[in-house]
């Protein structure tokens, strides 16, 4: 059962309130009563007992002074009933054996009423005794006075108590009223404005001027919530000022993105530019001989038909003519070779992955590759290593992308070993090409390496740049390897180089499976 | 019990022998004060100069309060322990000693009457009368006296 | 005679100016000198005693040394010879380059060869 802080401070209150109330309207009354009867009775006795020394000074001092006054002052009181002077006298038998006590009104006041020597108090009466001694007479004093003083003293005190009680509860009542205006009302007006607060609306502030601990909780509460305020302002300007931070980031990352765009698309254009400028230059060359060969050409013939040309001239001008156009097909061919390695990097046309059996596809490219140096240089010997995993089988490529890269990796191989054999004059080192293969968790790896000449570094950072090239001119495009770079990015795959300028290079192709 | 019985017998015994010698001395007393004669002395004012011995018994036993002037009476008396109290007490009131103190007791008791004022000494009882308005004294007839005291029954002595 | 030195990685080059100037050679007006490389020119031209040719003719995009650098070379070890720079290539900072570098020609492909025997012969009569 939940009792609220204001039922506890009224119950508290009302229990006391009614204790004390309780205490007044019963205890309190009754012991009054009964200290009243005591003084009373006391009193009486008091009275008696003047009486009786006033009596007893008169008879043996013959001073009535004492007696006068302490009878006028009895005399005075509306509750006396009776005043007796009771004489006792010592009756002996005849023989003097044995006596009697025998006590007698002497005198009463008021005069004629008849009186009970024994009387003794009772609810009505009050009778006390106090007795003299005189050589005159032996007597006591008997003083009967009425109890209606008491009685009215009782009803005087209950009425009294009955207001003071009435009075006591009224008070009572006012002051739980009060401490729980002052104690549970402010505790509920800060509960309700904690609970708003709770709910989020920190302008809630508590009126409190009370100098006690609830004041300073309102005061702390007030601060608290101040605190709170000024913390959650703080924040939300902060949030503002991060939310602004964001959007400025936001459009930094936009116009990133938009100058990343455009640096792609410039770099495209560069690269575009390079290109043309690679066309230009790769193509000028055999263009300037094929236009240079067919003019002279031209030229020749005219000579040859020249009168004046002698025979053994004329067979000069022939074999002439004959060098000129086989050196116009060269160039011409090499031309053309340009322009198709040309087409096929900027080429968009996709092809169709297929699962292939990549081991025995490599086996085939290696055959091809080293045929193909053969046939331009019958003197070229190689050791070929293939280290093939045998846990690949099937893998989805597109063949023909990854034949090409795969052989002008080869061909770049047999021809760094082929320089190197040239270049250097190494009795303990055989030329060698090892091309392996590698089952990784998720990845194919197909390794191509050799022992040739190396790559420098400046030259590795160049390597898969369009039109860069180490070899003479003529002798390659400068677009392999940069075509290799792009078809092997198209298969989401990766190339990457490890290469020590004067032992070797190895081509590693990562394919995710 | 023996012993106490024995030491009563002779507290009795003694008691006997004191109560014979004080009736011895007392009657040889009142033998000598019988033959004295009593006056009766007033305040100048209230008190008259002349009354009839009955009026001066109703003033001397409290019943009348207030002399013919208005005046309150007070009663001054030598002791009963005195000669002339004894004398006043026979002579005035008919009575023992202790039958007036138990007459002025039950007066008083009864708030009938103020009580007399007793005196140990003659000197004392006339300067209280002298000063006293309405005083009446019973004081010891003498011839050095005489001029002071009220006729009673045209008599100055009783 | 003028003697000419002509430094170019094409190979057909040697076929090509013997073709052009078969006339001048015949007279023996001209006299040609082919070096298929930097390396090759440098190492002629440090063979001759006493330097008999008047005219270098150099390529810029060789592998190897370029035509720059074979320039340079020259120019340093022989400040009298006459260099004549040939390239594919007619950007602004290849010519900036070659006459920063103390080029007295520039020439860009396809050769203009009837132009190319005038600024011989000036260059020869000077």
């Amino acid at each position: 059962m939940r009792i609220t802080l204001k039922t506890k401070i009224w119950l508290t209150v009302l229990s006391v309130v009614m204790m004390f109330a309780f205490f007044i309207l019963f205890y309190f009354p009754i012991q009054q009563e009964k200290y009243l009867l005591k003084n009373f009775n006391k009193e009486i006795q008091n009275l008696a007992n003047t009486v009786a020394l006033g009596v007893k000074i008169a008879i043996t001092e013959q001073n009535f002074e004492g007696v006068q006054t302490a009878i006028d002052f009895v005399k005075g009181d509306p509750h006396l009933r009776f005043i007796s002077i009771l004489q006792t006298d010592t009756i002996w038998n005849d023989n003097h054996s044995s006596y009697n006590i025998k006590r007698t009104v002497f005198k009463t006041y008021p005069d004629g009423i008849n009186i009970d020597v024994n009387q003794t108090s009772n609810d009505s009466i009050i009778v006390k005794e106090s007795s003299f001694n005189t050589s005159l007479m032996n007597g006591s004093i008997l003083l009967g006075f009425s109890t209606n003083e008491i009685v009215d003293s009782k009803k005087q005190i209950r009425l009294t108590s009955l207001a003071v009680s009435l009075i006591v509860f009224i008070v009572g009542i006012l002051i739980g009223f009060w401490l729980a205006r002052n104690i549970s009302v402010p505790v509920l007006a800060l509960r309700d404005a904690a609970n708003r607060v709770g709910e989020g609306d920190l302008s809630q502030r508590v009126n409190n001027y009370s100098r006690d601990e609830i004041g300073e909780l309102g005061v702390a509460f007030n601060r608290m919530v101040n605190d709170l305020e000024k913390a959650q302002e703080e924040i939300k300007s902060s949030n503002i000022a991060l939310a602004k931070a964001n959007d400025e980031l936001q459009l930094t990352v936009e116009n990133l993105k938009s100058t990343q765009a455009q640096l792609i698309q410039s770099e495209k254009m560069a690269s575009l530019g390079q290109l043309t400028a690679g066309i230009a230059h790769e193509i000028q060359n055999p263009l300037n001989f094929v236009n240079n060969f067919s003019e002279l050409s031209a030229e020749l013939i005219q000579e040859y038909e020249a009168s004046e040309t002698t025979n053994e001239d004329k067979i000069e001008i022939i074999k002439d003519i004959k060098s000129n156009l086989e050196k116009i097909a060269h160039h011409g061919k090499r031309a053309d070779r340009i322009v198709k390695g040309m087409l096929m990097h900027s080429r968009e046309q996709k092809g169709e992955k297929i699962p292939v059996k990549i081991n025995q596809q490599l086996e085939e490219d290696t055959t091809i590759a080293f045929h193909g140096i053969r046939a331009k240089n019958s003197s070229f010997q190689c050791e070929i290593v293939k280290d093939f995993d045998d846990k690949i089988d099937k893998v989805n490529i597109i063949p023909q992308d990854i034949n090409r890269v795969v052989i002008n990796l080869l061909n770049n191989a047999f021809y760094a070993v082929s320089e190197r054999a040239n270049n250097e004059n190494e009795p303990n080192w055989k030329p060698t090409v090892i091309v392996s293969t590698k089952h990784l968790i998720d990845v194919i790896s197909i390794g191509i390496e050799d022992n040739g000449t190396g790559i420098s570094d400046e030259v590795k950072e160049k390597i898969f740049n369009p039109f860069f090239t180490t070899k003479p001119t003529g002798e390659g495009t400068g677009l392999g390897l940069s075509i290799c770079y792009d078809i092997i990015k198209s298969h989401g795959g990766e190339i990457k180089v490890q290469s020590e300028y004067g032992k070797g290079t190895k081509f590693t192709i990562d394919l995710k499976i | 019990m023996m012993k106490n019985t024995y030491r009563n017998q002779l507290k009795n015994r003694l008691a006997k022998i004191v109560f014979l010698l004080v009736i011895i001395f007392l009657s040889t007393n009142i033998s000598v004060l019988a033959q004295d004669k009593l006056g009766v002395i007033g305040n100048a004012k209230g008190v008259p100069t002349a009354m009839s011995e009955k009026e001066l018994k109703t003033v001397m036993k409290g019943e009348k309060q207030r002399w013919g002037d208005g005046t309150k009476i007070v009663i001054a008396l030598m002791k009963t322990n005195t000669p002339i109290g004894q004398n006043t007490s026979k002579r005035i009131y008919n009575m023992t000693g202790d039958e007036l103190n138990r007459f002025w007791l039950a007066l008083v008791f009864q708030g009938k009457t103020s009580a007399p004022t007793f005196f140990n000494s003659m000197n004392e009882l006339e300067s209280f009368v002298a000063q006293t308005p309405g005083a009446i004294g019973i004081v010891q007839h003498t011839s050095s006296n005489e001029g002071k005291l009220i006729a009673v029954d045209g008599k100055k002595d009783l | 005679m003028i003697k000419i030195m002509i430094v170019d990685d094409e190979q057909d080059v040697e076929s090509l100016f013997m073709q052009r100037f078969r006339k001048d050679l015949k007279s023996n007006q001209f006299e040609f000198h082919f070096a298929f490389s930097a390396e090759s020119a440098t190492q002629y031209l440090s063979s001759l005693n006493p330097i008999d040719i008047v005219l270098i003719l150099s390529d810029i995009n060789m592998p190897g040394k370029s035509g720059l650098d074979l320039l340079k070379e020259v120019k340093s070890k022989f400040p009298q010879l006459k260099v004549m720079m040939v390239t594919a290539y007619g950007d602004q900072q290849n010519y900036d380059k070659a006459f920063s570098l103390g080029a007295d020609d520039f020439i860009t492909k396809p050769i203009d060869f009837e132009q190319l025997r005038e600024k011989i012969v000036s260059l020869g009569g000077t």
